[in-house]
């Protein structure tokens, strides 16, 4: 090889490791992850996509799906309260919320957020597929509809006004202002009866572990005595009472068994370990240990005699002498799969105290009293011996207190609603009480990040 | 005939020598500068003169036998012969200083003297002085604008960089680690921590302004396989390696051998370690007082609920928690060996070390690192080619515990740990420790964790010389660590009422990067001056495979290690690829050795972005004015020995973000639901991400006195980042806490850097070396454009810097009510954020840098270092926010120092028992005011290393050539006011840095 050759030779072998640079930098995709337009691309992936979000529910033990909205609301109601000093039970307990940081707070805000864009995302996802097949596109954007209008109602019992993201673009999320209750009702109200519309009247997966047409249809009926739409309210709950598919579970020991037939909708625990993160947090390991929750004295105090629920839902373990009732309605503490309970979303019982209430508003009183004793003569209780409108409204109030107690915040949701939360709680509750307790404050975090939100009063 | 011409050969001179001749001639330097000035002397009769402007001079009447001696500043002394002729050259060469040390650059080398950019190098001696297993600890306090600080003591852990400023806005979110390269190769796993697990090393609390913690992946390169770590700052020095040099970039060059003699050394030493500061807790009586002091303040009486410590537990009992966990001396034991040995054309050098060193927790954790280290060099005599290959493989073994012990040091000091047999302990009179939130610290005992690193790292450069003046290179290198650990939480370690079982987790990460770069290099001359050009591709791929597997429900501990014994196992794993691609190329120019131009630019390509944004150029323009070869500054300021100034502007680049962040992509969920499997969104994702662009100004005097025994130098650099990459705080609102973008914020750090070496003794037995370095940084955000806006709203403030106080203002303890105190700034009435916030300062760092002193004498050899940082820091109430004084945790000593009757004037608020008392609204505040920060300035004895060699006289009968024994320590002493532990890690249930003392020998054959 000549001198000259040898330098051409060097000279070329450059030129072609420079060229293809553009080719060099095309990457695939990671192979542990699909891009959006492949997954929506795919039916089974966008069922797994849907799949995902009951997933996340049920990931994170307290997060707002699984157990925090039940939580926190019976420790700063009168339902519960903690055993040990724990700076996050105790502040909401004594209603004296530091916003600064509370795990609370981000159980109860952040996660409803994180599966709010979860829903958002996997409807923006169908939207822009054109491979899916248009049923199986109804069957999940109607799933969708109903996790995301769950959230929101959540969220609008314990913060009040919260901004309403309907979207994935968080240029457009990032800034968004608290939006006003009525506005966020309207939506939720949109989505579920799109819902409504769209989902089937079979359960997908046999064990009502994913929401269909009644499950959108009892949400209504939630949403409409939140709304005081008294005849919707008790169209929606006849619809699924008469229905036929449910009923009243007889034994209170197996109402939240996961074969239970009063179940509407449940969510699969995910855990290999733990069925429901309540069960797991009420109940303690053994019978001389005292447990973390106990009922206060006011809501012992509250159970009629022969209340059946006493025994069937309350368990007590008495440690130094003392005895510390706890919630025992899930029972099982720890469990493999297949699981004994799952965690029940919404019953049939709530669907009779929703029409019940409904049916008073409209002066139904004749059909409201039987199914307040529906509810009773299950807890072995005899019929009520009210006929007037307010004192069955008082009787109801009562049977709500009892039967949905420690039970996604019903109690705390109850007391505000009807106006009531400042005169039952100000004389137990004092002196911490004050009015504007009754919504929860805003994280630090979040005003810091979003300057148009604005803090709840009184914080 | 022959003999003839030999007759007269000799006569020749004596005929010659008595007739007096005229010399003329030139002296110009090895580069061909002519030397005006130099001084051309007649040794025989003391004649001299001096070099004109030229270099040239001419003497009369010398003789033939005369013997010319030349000397000039700076340079060797010649000793010449006189020329019958009368015309000579003489060239002189330059005196080896620290000036002509070589010098590491980005593909190449060059020296202190023709340098355009801002290096700093550390070299072997500095490094093998200080008995360390990371080698990022070697240079703490040894370069200017470089921050080195360690994240905790346990062996292992993370060290943060941080080189000329925070430029990144958030500072856990996004990084802003260098480029480290070791021999041309980069390292691509950088200063991110190594670790997948939660193990001892990481930061159990995590307050503003401490740091995260993890694994270094850095530690598993043996400090004393370094020649010398060069950090490069500039845009000058840093510019060629483009999108990756914003945050500047630290050159590893690993030892080479040496053509000789073989040459065995063996290197043995012993050690022991113990924390370098410790924080006084309450004792029981003590620990009692406080909190029947704080129920008497809150009117409450203590019960059963509230407080079983009082009532329920032993008060007579106490337990040293800080002795019981840190308590132990930490042992370390280092063996070296090495062969070097080469001829002309070969030449290698290999290398084996073992390190062991154990834990100051209880039990023994031993971290243990196998490394080996090859270097080869061959250029055979006559052939075109040569090659230099270098691998350095390493194998450690970090056994560690779960947790960092130091995170108990909270326990109340009577808590029953161990009952009469020494079994754990989880409950006192029916009160079990996991109500209270407790955990038996001894528990974690059992709870080990390992972390077991391989790393590869190989290079191999083939240089071909094309003619004269052209060079080929192609360098090429592979570098793959792995890290497999291992975490177990058998049943026993666990409190019976616990609903978790047995489990363990492992995890895998492979991480691999290979590269290839040819260059072309011209050197040459061009109109009177020194051309260098260099060419060159890069292209280059990282892999990085994770695995992780969580196995539960053991039903028997001992089976912990069988992932097949475990009731339910999960899964998951993640695969990522990144690929680069550069075209780069450099021109040097050297005029005269006084005039230096180097313009570098480079054109990168990155997998990071989005198909339309991969590409982007960066380049550089640095300029040095040598003034010391000027004459009328050689005739004005004599005492200068050598003065350069120069200067620096350029661009670089950062793209440093996660991969695919440009795609919307979703992952598979921990968990199927109902048996089928889910998928999640993984992140908010942002198509239009781009590079983020750096601008870099520099300029320095490089000042050398007295024939360059003091040196000294003043840099004034300002890097400003715009379109900043980062990742961007969101309100979780958006489902998310944070998305990576661009941002066109414009950041600034400036400062002044300066730095002194001294000679200030050098004689035949004595040789004493003095240096001092200092920075004054200073870091300001000079634009955001929406902020106000912008979820950096309650952070930031445009015109303060990125580490700005902006806090409620801590106005002391109510003397009447005996709490906290805040201004109410925006006079609203009321304590509350943002209206109660203002700016109080920050937290970078006034001054920082390092004094050395040197001194040796015959054999012996005293090194001694200190560091130094004036700076604020967060102090001990940063964790009194959620547990005040008084609740039924422990506290520092300091606590006593506390309010107690209306009147009286303390540092600690009133103790409080429980959360309904206005104790904890006070000191819930804390956190959000400026009380939690106070002076941490601290000047540290950094190291000591006396060292002394047998004298050759001792060893001349045996085989040995030198014999050295030494001892070292390492953070002797820390001078500080600062209230809290350790202020460099400035957290108080972290375990701080270690003190550490070795002795050795080390023998060379």
């Amino acid at each position: 090889m000549t001198t000259i050759q040898f330098r051409y030779s060097i000279l070329l072998a450059c030129i072609l490791c420079c060229s293809s640079c553009k080719k060099f930098l095309a990457i695939p995709p990671p192979e542990t992850q699909l891009e959006s337009l492949t997954l929506f691309s795919n039916s089974s992936a966008a069922v797994s996509a849907a799949m995902g979000l009951y997933s996340q529910m049920m990931q994170s033990s307290l997060s707002v799906s699984n157990g925090a909205a039940t939580l926190y609301p019976a420790l700063s109601a009168d339902e519960l309260y903690n055993t040990a000093a724990n700076a996050d039970y105790d502040a909401f307990r004594s209603n004296n919320i530091q916003f600064a940081s509370s795990t609370g707070l981000t159980r109860l805000w952040t996660f409803s957020y994180r599966n709010i864009y979860h829903a958002n995302a996997v409807m923006e996802g169908l939207n822009a597929s054109a491979s899916i097949p248009d049923s199986l596109k109804k069957q999940l954007r109607g799933e969708m509809l109903v996790v995301r209008g769950f959230h929101y109602l959540c969220l609008l019992r314990l913060f009040g006004d919260v901004p309403l993201i309907t979207s994935t673009s968080y240029s457009i999320n990032q800034s968004m202002p608290r939006t006003a209750t009525t506005e966020v009702y309207n939506q939720v109200e949109t989505d579920l009866k799109e819902a409504y519309n769209l989902l089937g009247f079979a359960y997908t997966a046999g064990a009502r572990t994913r929401p269909d047409h009644f499950t959108a249809a009892a949400l209504l009926a939630r949403l409409c005595i939140y709304r005081q739409n008294w005849p919707l309210a008790a169209q929606y709950a006849s619809e699924v009472i008469s229905s036929n598919r449910y009923a009243l579970n007889p034994v209170l020991n197996n109402v939240f068994l996961s074969a239970s037939n009063e179940t509407i909708w449940q969510l699969s625990p995910v855990s290999t370990t733990v069925n429901t993160a309540e069960g797991n947090l009420f109940i303690p390991s053994s019978a001389t240990t005292r447990p973390v929750m106990a009922l206060t004295s006011w809501l012992l105090d509250a159970f009629e005699p022969g209340d059946q629920r006493k025994t069937s839902w309350l368990k007590t373990n008495t440690v130094g002498g003392q005895p510390y009732a706890y919630p025992y309605k899930y029972k099982v503490r720890t469990g493999a799969p297949p699981y004994s309970e799952m965690y029940v979303v919404i019953r049939l019982a709530e669907l009779y105290l929703i029409r019940a209430e409904a049916n008073l508003q409209l002066n139904n009183l004749t059909a409201a009293a039987a199914d307040i004793n529906a509810i009773r003569n299950r807890a072995g209780l005899p019929n009520t011996a009210y006929t007037t409108q307010p004192a069955l409204l008082t009787a109801l109030m009562q049977e709500r207190r009892i039967e949905l107690m420690f039970e996604w915040g019903h109690r705390w949701s109850d007391l505000k609603r009807t106006g009531t939360a400042d005169a039952v709680l100000q004389t137990i509750k004092a002196p911490g009480w004050q009015p504007a307790d009754t919504l929860y404050p805003i994280q630090q975090y979040e005003l810091d990040t979003n300057p148009f939100l604005i803090q709840n009063p009184g914080y | 005939m022959k003999q003839l011409i030999l007759c007269l050969a000799l006569l020749y001179p004596i005929l010659t020598s008595c007739q007096p001749i005229t010399i003329k001639g030139s002296v110009i330097n090895e580069e061909g500068t002519p030397l005006a000035g130099a001084t051309i002397s007649i040794k025989q009769s003391g004649k001299s003169t001096l070099a004109d402007s030229k270099g040239n001079f001419t003497i009369t009447n010398t003789r033939l036998n005369d013997t010319l001696i030349v000397t000039a500043i700076g340079y060797q002394t010649a000793t010449v012969p006189n020329n019958e002729r009368g015309l000579i050259s003489i060239t002189l060469r330059r005196k080896i200083t620290q000036l002509d040390e070589t010098i590491i650059i980005a593909y190449g080398t060059t020296t202190k003297r023709f340098n355009t950019g801002s290096i700093t190098k550390i070299t072997t001696a500095e490094i093998s002085n200080q008995p360390v297993s990371n080698p990022l600890a070697t240079l703490h306090g040894r370069v200017p604008g470089l921050l080195v600080t360690q994240s905790s003591g346990v062996t292992g852990s993370a060290v943060s960089i941080q080189l000329r400023g925070q430029s990144s806005l958030d500072p856990l979110l996004s990084r802003n680690d260098p480029l480290f390269i070791i021999d041309g190769v980069p390292f691509e796993s950088g200063n991110i921590p190594s670790n997948q697990l939660s193990s001892a090393a990481v930061n159990p609390y995590q307050v503003a302004g401490t740091s995260p913690g993890g694994l270094s992946p850095l530690s598993s390169i043996n400090p004393a396989d370094i020649e010398s770590i060069e950090v490069l700052k500039d845009a000058d020095a840093t510019a060629i390696y483009g999108s990756r040099g914003a945050n500047g970039v630290i050159l590893i060059t690993t030892r080479k051998g040496k053509a000789g003699k073989a040459k065995l050394t063996l290197n043995i030493s012993n050690g022991f370690s113990r924390p370098s500061s410790s924080m006084p807790m309450l004792n029981t009586a003590q620990y009692l007082l406080m909190r029947r002091e704080a129920f008497a303040n809150d009117g409450l009486l203590p019960n059963t609920s509230n407080a079983p410590d009082l009532l329920l537990w032993d008060t007579s009992r106490y337990t040293n928690l800080q002795k019981l966990l840190t308590g132990n001396t930490a042992r370390t034991t280092n063996w070296q060996a090495s062969l070097s040995a080469g001829s002309p054309g070969t030449q290698f050098l290999l290398g084996m070390a073992y390190f062991n060193q154990t834990n100051v927790f209880p039990g023994s954790q031993p971290y243990q690192r196998y490394s080996s280290h090859i270097n080869l060099r061959h250029k055979p005599a006559s052939a075109r080619w040569d090659l230099q290959f270098s691998a350095i493989f390493s194998a450690d073994d970090n056994k560690l515990l779960r947790t960092d012990l130091s995170k108990y040091f909270g326990l109340p000091p009577n808590i029953k740990l161990t009952g009469p047999g020494g079994e754990l302990v989880w409950q006192e009179a029916g009160i079990s420790y996991s109500s209270l939130g407790f955990f038996n610290p001894l528990a974690e005992l059992l709870q080990p964790y390992e972390a077991r690193n391989n790393n590869l790292s190989a290079s191999l450069v083939l240089g071909i010389r094309i003619s004269k003046n052209w060079n080929l290179r192609v360098s090429t290198g592979y570098n793959n660590l792995t890290t497999n650990e291992k975490s177990t939480q058998p049943k026993a370690s666990l409190a019976p009422e616990n609903t978790t079982l047995a489990s363990s987790q492992l995890a895998t990460a492979l991480r691999s990067n290979w590269m290839a770069e040819p260059q072309l290099e011209y050197n040459g001359a061009f109109a009177k001056g020194k051309l260098q050009m260099l060419l060159g591709a890069a292209f280059q791929q990282r892999q990085e495979q994770l695995t992780s597997i969580q196995a539960t429900g053991y039903s028997n501990d001992l089976l912990l290690n069988a992932l097949s014994a475990a009731a339910a196992v999960t899964a998951s794993n993640n695969s990522e690829q990144y690929n680069y691609q550069a075209v780069f190329a450099r021109l040097n120019y050297n005029f005269g050795s006084k005039y230096i131009l180097n313009l570098s630019g480079r054109r990168d390509g990155s997998s990071r972005f989005g198909p339309a944004r991969r590409f982007a150029n960066f380049a550089a323009a640095g300029a040095a004015w040598i003034l010391s070869e000027e004459t009328f500054f050689k005739n004005s300021l004599p005492f200068i020995s050598f003065a350069k100034l120069r200067a620096s502007y350029g661009v670089t680049g950062n793209d440093q973000l996660g991969n695919y962040r440009y795609l919307d992509l979703w992952l598979s969920t921990t968990n199927p639901y109902t048996a089928v499997p889910g998928l999640r969104p993984s992140s908010l994702f942002n198509p239009y991400l781009e590079w983020e662009k750096n601008n870099k100004f520099e300029t320095a005097l490089e000042l050398s006195f007295c024939g360059n025994r003091i040196m000294f130098s003043p840099a004034f650099y300002i890097h400003r980042s715009s379109n900043q990459l980062i990742s961007y705080r969101l309100p979780n609102q958006t489902g998310f806490a944070s998305v990576t973008k661009n941002l066109p914020a414009l950041v600034q750090n400036k400062g002044w850097e300066f730095q002194l070496t001294a000679t200030a003794l050098e004689t035949k037995n004595w040789s004493w070396k003095l240096s001092a370095n200092a920075t004054l940084p200073s870091n300001k955000l000079l634009s955001f454009p929406g902020l106000e806006t912008s979820s950096y709203n309650a952070i930031y403030t445009i015109g303060q810097s990125l580490s700005v106080i902006r806090k409620m203002k801590y106005t002391g303890i109510d003397p009447a009510t005996g709490l906290y105190t805040y201004e109410d700034y925006n006079k609203d009435g009321s304590i509350s954020t943002p209206g109660d916030l203002q700016v109080l300062g920050n937290l970078d760092p006034v001054c920082y840098g390092g004094i050395s002193s040197g001194l040796q004498y015959s054999g012996w050899s005293v090194d001694i270092f200190f560091d130094y940082n004036i700076q604020k820091g967060t102090n001990y109430l940063a964790y009194q926010y959620l547990n005040p004084a008084g609740f039924m945790y422990n506290q520092p000593l300091l606590v006593m120092n506390r309010w107690q009757q209306p009147g009286k004037q303390s540092a600690v608020q009133r103790f409080g028992a429980t959360a309904a008392s206005p104790v904890f609204t006070a000191s819930s505040r804390l956190l959000a005011s400026d009380a939690i920060y106070s002076d941490a300035s601290f000047i540290r004895f950094k190291n000591l290393a006396l060292g002394y060699d047998l004298p050759a006289s001792v060893l001349a009968k045996g085989k040995i050539s030198s014999c050295r024994f030494y001892i070292q320590a390492q953070n002797i002493y820390t001078f500080t006011r600062y209230k809290g532990t350790d202020p460099e890690t400035k957290s108080f249930y972290q375990l701080p840095t270690l003190r550490t003392v070795l002795a050795g020998i080390q023998l060379t054959f």
